[in-house]
């Protein structure tokens, strides 16, 4: 049976509440957003202590399913003050699986403004002072805490930026080997994290058993099956070889690759920054660079990567699509090196990528520092790291930068910057933009890979509503989306894998089901915070600007996303 | 009978002028390449197109391979 955990922060007390039976398959952002749903009032204060900070683990957590492990954290989004799901991989969902927990609730406020961890073992779960990782950076702090609790952990934690509150802080969680930089990035969950006080949460599975599998041999037979899905899938392999970077041809070629400030879709340098380049440059230096690597236990795709500098060490793992769109060619930087260690100062800061391109790329248009200045974005987060006013300003994300500077042109819906998808050019993404619970978020609804014409309005609603559902069915099983291919074929083994671990009957039809329930569930908090569809928008000059790139404005008409969330 | 330029944008790298009849569809282009849809992104003239979309004379086609993810 797994467990639900519940730390009041106001009185130090933690207490553990049983799963029951019939809530077995309410999982990852099924039970993030259920729970916030139900015990969250809409209206409160994001860094009140009526919100809550919620972790939930998938349907697979804890088992070597591939991609099965990824881990939901939820609130009320300070950045969006909407309803809010971050997912993200690395081993943190394994671990709680592996001690038997589906999720961890994080309520109150500690009464003196205090610094804690918060850790979890097998024997015990304790409150600890942590008040020597104050203003401590992301990689440091969890070199400390492998020291301090062991190499062996899972840890969810903040940086800086989260206990500042700022609002373009994430949370990062380790990969299986240690590193801190899997990011649950958006919607400053971070700065809500901060707000509770807590540095870093703690996984200790020594000597913990779980989950108890209910048919191991029907896991293990659909397992092996699932991993020859992915070895023999084409297109997945080239995902192993080229990561997400593989995007950069696709969208520059589509105009649909953000570029200085969205206000192109193809950039001149995109083959410096592309996945071909990627792959070049990480086999050629060798050392710690590795193309290919697994972000949690089990994973048979690898899509990850370590980005090695001319000497070969590790500047940051992984480099990501979003990042190199955001960060890169959104910020006119056709420069890997300098990429790599925007993300890096990003990731050890404690802060979103794409939020944080966002707001490197309006303080460009500012005149801050000019386009395509690798060294000036550098500068611009050593303002951050010295929390200097204009450090400030940019940690809180794009659209507050972009409203302080003055900026006319800021790519964002619901307070959160948009990914690294134009959405004229991508227009289905622009749809998924507009009418998602969570604000900007290309995970919520993604269409790039859907057979559909990119550029033209129609059917860009159903694609998004398809890719809506099918995207929040795997938030809520906790599986990495881009399994999703390997399962076309076969999509009952989603539910099989669930009712072989949890021995509760589970079907595909079911977990689609409890994915629109999820959607449901988050508009209505949002409609109950004070969204309407007329938040349903993306900004005005989408739809009056034309990329030049792709020759297109965002045309998609207003009332039929209206029609979105109308499922049958 | 019309020309149809064409740019590989995989490992392969290459150029080519295709010959197609008048009524041809991507999906003949597709045929012709021996490629499937599944697997390849054909953009023209800078839009995505499905297979059954008529091709012109003079017409700028890449080939890209479709991405899983991103
Ligand atoms: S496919 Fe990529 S993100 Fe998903 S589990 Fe594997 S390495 Fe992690």
């Amino acid at each position: 049976m797994s467990k639900l955990i519940r730390v009041q922060l106001g009185t130090g007390e933690i207490k553990e509440e049983e799963i029951s039976k019939d809530a077995v398959l309410l999982a990852g952002r099924a039970l993030t957003s259920k729970l916030l749903a139900e015990e969250v009032n809409p209206n409160c204060d994001v860094f009140g202590k009526n919100n809550k900070l919620v972790l939930a683990s998938g349907l697979y957590a804890g088992t070597t399913i591939s991609c099965g492990n990824r881990i939901s954290i939820g609130g009320k989004s300070p950045l969006t003050g909407t309803i809010k799901e971050s997912n993200a991989g690395g081993n943190v969902a394994y671990k709680m699986g592996k001690l038997g927990i589906r999720a961890i609730v994080l309520e109150g406020l500690p009464k003196d403004g205090s610094l804690q961890i918060l850790h979890i073992s097998n024997e015990k779960m304790e409150l600890i002072p942590a008040e020597e990782y104050r203003e401590m950076s992301v990689y440091p702090a969890a070199e400390k805490l492998r020291q301090q609790f062991g190499d062996k952990v899972g840890i969810s934690m903040i940086g800086p930026t989260g206990e500042r509150r700022s609002l373009a802080s994430g949370i990062a969680n380790t990969d299986k080997d240690g590193r801190p930089s899997r990011y649950c990035g958006r919607g400053g969950l971070g700065a809500l994290m901060g707000s509770k006080g807590i540095k870093a949460i703690v996984l200790d599975d020594t000597n913990s058993k779980g989950p108890k599998t209910t048919d191991k041999a029907a896991l293990k037979k659909i397992r092996s099956q699932l991993n020859k899905e992915i070895l023999s899938n084409e297109a997945l392999g080239r995902f192993t070889k080229y990561g997400t970077a593989g995007m950069v041809d696709i969208t520059n070629n589509l105009g649909a690759l953000p570029t200085r400030n969205f206000s192109r879709g193809s950039f001149d340098l995109a083959e410096e920054i592309n996945g071909n380049k990627l792959h070049e440059v990480i086999t050629q230096r060798g050392g710690e660079g590795n193309p290919t690597h697994a972000c949690m236990p089990g994973c048979v795709i690898r899509c990850s990567n370590a980005y090695p500098n001319d000497k070969g060490k590790e500047v940051v793992a992984p480099l990501e699509y979003e990042t190199i769109g955001l960060v890169g060619s959104n910020c006119g930087i056709g420069d890997l090196d300098a990429i790599a260690e925007l993300n890096y100062r990003c990731n050890n800061l404690g802060l979103d990528t794409i939020d944080m391109g966002g707001a490197i790329a309006v303080a460009m248009e500012a005149g801050v520092v000019p386009f395509g200045d690798g060294q000036g974005a550098l500068k611009l987060m050593d303002e951050i790291e010295e929390n200097s006013w204009l450090g400030r300003i940019l940690s809180s994300g794009g659209v507050r930068t972009g409203q302080v500077l003055g900026v006319k042109r800021i790519p964002a819906v619901k307070g959160q910057i948009m990914a690294a998808y134009d959405p004229r050019a991508v227009k289905g993404l622009g749809v998924t933009y507009a009418t998602s619970t969570m604000g900007a978020d290309h995970t919520a609804g993604q269409t790039v890979r859907m057979p559909i014409e990119h550029h033209s309005a129609k059917g860009q609603v159903e694609a998004s509503r398809k890719a809506q559902i099918t995207n929040t069915m795997h938030d809520c099983i906790g599986t990495c989306l881009f399994i999703n291919g390997a399962f076309a074929n076969n999509p009952e083994w989603l539910g099989n894998l669930a009712e072989a671990i949890h021995g509760v009957p589970c079907t595909y039809e079911e977990l689609q089901a409890i994915a629109k329930k999820t959607l449901l569930l988050e508009r209505d908090f949002n409609q109950r915070a004070g969204f309407s569809d007329n938040d349903d928008r993306l900004p005005e000059f989408f739809y009056i600007e034309e990329n030049p790139d792709s020759k297109t404005v965002f045309d998609v008409p207003e009332e039929e996303m209206r029609h979105l969330f109308e499922f049958d | 009978m019309k020309k149809i330029e064409v740019k590989w944008m995989t490992n392969k790298r290459k150029e080519e002028t295709i010959e197609l009849t008048d009524s041809a569809t991507v999906q003949d282009l597709l045929h012709e390449l021996d490629i499937d849809h599944e697997n390849y992104l054909i953009v023209v003239n800078g839009s995505n197109r499905l297979p059954d979309y008529q091709l012109s004379d003079g017409d700028r086609i890449k080939i890209l391979h479709a991405m899983a993810g991103g």
